[in-house]
């Protein structure tokens, strides 16, 4: 039934040919071309360090943000029967648009011709040991260190420092700005494509040790598991089908039943890596110490969970952030809570954090920069297959530049970079089925900050999705943030900045397929361009309503920022819908001839 | 001096009061404070911090009744380099200190494109009509973006007191029609503001094609769709008549977006 419904979506999406339709709706009758709206700065004078070619190429062509969409979709979906994360699809999407482009490149085309994964060999061993080694080698282990105290600072504890004051806050990010110059200096050391082979390799081999339990029952799927593992000369932990309390640092660690806590410690040491499978029973996953960073830190580390209501207790860097390192967890059915802070649940920053969970009705909470979030050269993915799931990020830590009671989210497919220097990545959302809701405040589903794509994808269910600025949709300062919704009457709501809002020179794009949906707003929202942005709410199907508190700000808005206009297009394609008093069904607008004005067009067909 | 600056430019709500007293400060110390903008301030800025030196700069000229800071900027263009001249003609252009104009006229010819483009900007901010000649000098052959900044100053030029004048302006009018073809939107949309303001909002000024008369789709190369948006920029009402009566000419799909 769920594929059923997947398959629909994806033939309606690219039916819709949503963006063609702007394009002739819209674009042609006002005599605009796409390429009048190419975001890239007029004057820019040097390339974005850590630029993704992906994200270049939308700032380039926004045209380009209905294929992201789907092509996003058809990378989760391709060729997976049972729809598993396929890491090898992930890593093409860390091609560079500049610098360090062969790594990334050699490292997909390693990896583009095989089958899912590739078919697991026992020599294959030595190859995640040597490739691990080799990666690890690049930086001395003091340097490994600091890149880990480092990235704890940028994502963790800067955040919650408030109390210092605006000198101290300067002085503070000065020195931030020398640790981050380090960092990023010795990230360009890597070569990661010696930690794609290794991870490609990894999970071969779990997806071996798995086959066999399957295919043999626990118990002699055990024994040949072993064997497997033993032959290759990797550490083998098992567990029994009771009950179990397993202390985890490294290895290859299978429990074939019984209702177990596992706490899970990453060793500190790059080059590491930790296959785990439990194959029955409602479990614990505990991460009892952060200051080693996350199990994916410099290492690979998969998890995979059969069945059963789980629970995932995470503080920051969790079981699915990937820093420096790959971190995967796949959690095929059971009602499952996912609890964490910082950095968790699909996190990626110079590698890949999945979080793929296959069924059931979850609940995901985080505190920041979690649920499918990229920074530099990282992809952050949140991947659920269906049930009617719970998405909230927390109010925790106060926006204080803008509020007193707002809270910054960064999380729920959302990338960031780091602004004026180093680029952002890619951060998604996808949930593929169910009646879902996402709570979040500032920056979230769908948004971005710094050349990062934020992108969150819901193909089925009435959905809720609340937040207050820079969300659901939104890409600000040269980023691109995308909200995709297949179907389902769905809920939008937020202050502003929102609903398919480019501030900045970014773009975000907010499209609806089908269902009676409901927006509401304040301004700025709706398909509205700021400063030079570009914003576009499209919906194509259904009995919508639209409700915002200032409507000259929305719908079709666009400012007049550094003497140029901005672009803000709203259309709706097909029903009866309420609007707020000045616009129309059936009909067109555009403001015109007033000097703050750049050019904000709307239309309901 | 850094301290003053660093909270003066947080844009934390919770620095508020600080913000406001360290701001007050600076303003305070005048001359010193400009030197030190000038010698600390204008490079490893952030975002934020490059804005508040924007909004000082503006604060200490006082709308252009205070000329030393305007005075410290001209001096100081000749010694900076090209990255930081931009924004020190931006700032120029901000401060409401119509004797910098000059600035403009010096860098107007410069090499760097981000320096001419904001030198022309000095002239739409502070516009005389003989700005006018100037500025349509060399537009046909500029870039883009430089197009657009020109564009951009002489629609401030034509729109000032005198710049519609029908010596100044009106003759002007047909140098910018080419420009309403342009292939880029932004450089369009300015020329249709510069030809308005050029014309003084005389609609007769432009010579508006007669809906009923004209046969082709694009009178004088220009699109029904383009004159449209002219006459609505202008929008006096016999502007506004004539884009009734040429309404039927605009295509159906385009119609709708200005009759809906």
């Amino acid at each position: 039934m769920a594929a059923a419904l997947l398959l629909t979506c994806a033939v309606e999406f690219s039916r819709a040919g949503i963006l063609d339709t702007l394009g002739a709706e819209i674009l042609r009758p006002n005599q605009i071309t796409w390429s009048d709206l190419d975001l890239r700065p007029p004057l820019a004078e040097s390339p974005i360090p850590f630029a993704l070619a992906e994200v270049e190429t939308l700032l380039q062509a926004p045209q380009s943000s209905q294929g992201t969409a789907e092509k996003w979709r058809r990378r989760l979906l391709h060729g997976a029967a049972e729809k598993d994360v396929v890491l090898d699809s992930l890593f093409i999407a860390l091609r560079p648009a500049r610098e360090r482009g062969q790594a990334w490149a050699e490292a997909g085309a390693s990896l583009g011709s095989g089958k899912k994964g590739g078919a697991y060999s026992p020599s294959a061993a030595s190859l995640i040991r040597e490739s691990l080694r080799t990666y690890a080698g690049d930086l001395r282990p003091a340097e490994w260190d600091s890149l880990r105290a480092i990235t704890q600072d940028f994502f963790v504890l800067h955040a919650e420092d408030t109390s210092l004051d605006a000198v101290g806050m300067e002085k503070s990010r000065l020195l931030e700005k020398k640790r981050s110059d380090t960092l990023y200096r010795w990230a360009q050391r890597l070569r990661p494509h010696h930690l794609v082979r290794a991870a490609k390799e990894m999970q071969a081999l779990q997806q071996a040790l798995i086959d066999s339990l399957s295919i043999l029952g626990p118990r002699r799927g055990m024994l040949a598991a072993k064997k497997k593992v033993l032959a290759a000369g990797l550490a083998w932990h098992p567990g029994g089908m009771g009950p179990d309390h397993h202390r985890v640092s490294g290895g290859v660690w299978l429990d074939p039943g019984g209702d177990d806590t596992w706490e899970i410690t990453a060793d500190g040491k790059a080059g590491g890596y930790l296959i785990l499978i439990d194959w029955g029973g409602r479990d614990r996953y505990l991460q009892s110490d952060t200051s080693r960073g996350a199990p994916g830190f410099g290492g690979v580390s998969l998890i995979y969970d059969r069945e059963g209501d789980d629970h995932y207790l995470e503080k920051h860097f969790g079981f699915s952030s990937g820093v420096f390192g790959v971190g995967l967890v796949r959690d095929a059915a059971g009602n499952d809570v996912y609890r964490g802070q910082c950095a968790v649940q699909g996190f990626g920053f110079f590698g890949l954090g999945v979080l793929q969970d296959k069924a059931g009705d979850d609940t995901y909470g985080a505190a920041l920069f979690s649920q499918g979030v990229g920074g530099s050269s990282g992809l952050g993915l949140l991947w659920d297959g269906g049930g009617n799931d719970s998405y909230e990020i927390r109010p925790v830590f106060v926006d204080d530049l803008r509020y007193r009671d707002h809270f910054l989210s960064m999380g729920q497919g959302f990338a960031m970079g780091n602004m004026s220097a180093e680029a952002g990545g890619i951060g998604i959302l996808y949930d593929a089925a169910g009646h879902d809701r996402y709570a979040a405040d500032i920056f979230a589903q769908g948004a971005a900050y710094w050349h990062g794509l934020g992108l969150l994808l819901d193909d089925a269910g009435s959905d809720r999705y609340f937040a207050h600025q820079y969300a659901q949709g939104a890409g600000v300062h040269e980023a691109v943030g995308i909200a995709w919704d297949g179907s389902g009457n769905d809920t939008w709501v937020s202050k502003g900045v929102s609903q398919g809002c480019g501030h900045d020179r970014g773009l975000g794009l907010l499209a609806e397929i089908e269902g009676d949906d409901r927006y509401s707003a304040v301004d700025m929202s709706q398909g509205a361009g700021s400063a030079n942005g570009l914003g576009m709410l499209l919906d194509l199907r259904g009995k919508d309503a639209y409700q915002a508190v200032k409507p000259s700000m929305c719908l079709g808005h666009g400012d007049l920022r550094r003497d140029r206009g901005s672009f803000g297009f709203f259309m709706d394609l097909e029903g009866e819908d309420v609007y707020p008093s000045g616009f129309v069904n059936h009909g067109g607008w555009r403001v015109d001839g007033q000097p703050k004005r750049g050019h904000g067009i709307g239309r309901d067909r | 001096m850094d301290t003053l600056f660093l909270t003066a430019a947080t844009g934390e709500p919770r620095f508020q009061a600080q913000r406001d007293s360290c701001e007050k400060a600076l303003l305070g110390r005048g001359a010193a404070t400009v030197e030190y903008l000038l010698a600390e301030r204008l490079s490893d800025q952030t975002p934020r911090q490059r804005r508040y030196v924007e909004t000082l700069f503006g604060l200490l000229s006082d709308s252009g009744r205070v000329r030393f800071p305007g005075e410290a900027i001209a001096g100081a263009m000749a010694a900076v380099p090209d990255q930081v001249r931009p924004q020190l003609l931006y700032i120029a252009s901000t401060m409401g200190d119509t004797s910098l104009g000059k600035l403009g006229l010096e860098w107007l010819t410069h090499d760097s494109l981000a320096v001419r483009c904001m030198a022309a900007r000095l002239l739409g901010a502070y516009p005389k009509p003989a700005y006018a000649e100037l500025l349509l000098r060399g537009l046909g052959s500029a870039p883009e973006v430089e197009r657009h900044q020109r564009l951009w100053s002489l629609s401030a030029v034509y729109g000032s007191k005198d710049g519609a004048a029908p010596t100044e302006g009106g003759k002007s009018c047909g140098r910018l029609q080419p420009y309403l073809v342009d292939s880029s939107l932004a450089v369009r949309h300015m020329a249709i503001r510069a030809l308005a303001n050029c014309a003084g909002g005389d609609f007769e000024r432009i010579g508006f094609p007669d809906p009923e008369k004209e046969k082709g789709n694009s009178p004088r190369g220009i699109s029904w769709l383009t004159w449209m948006e002219l006459a609505r920029v202008i929008a006096k009402p016999e502007a506004l008549a004539w884009s009734q009566k040429a309404a039927s000419r605009l295509a159906p799909e385009s119609r709708s977006f200005f009759f809906p």
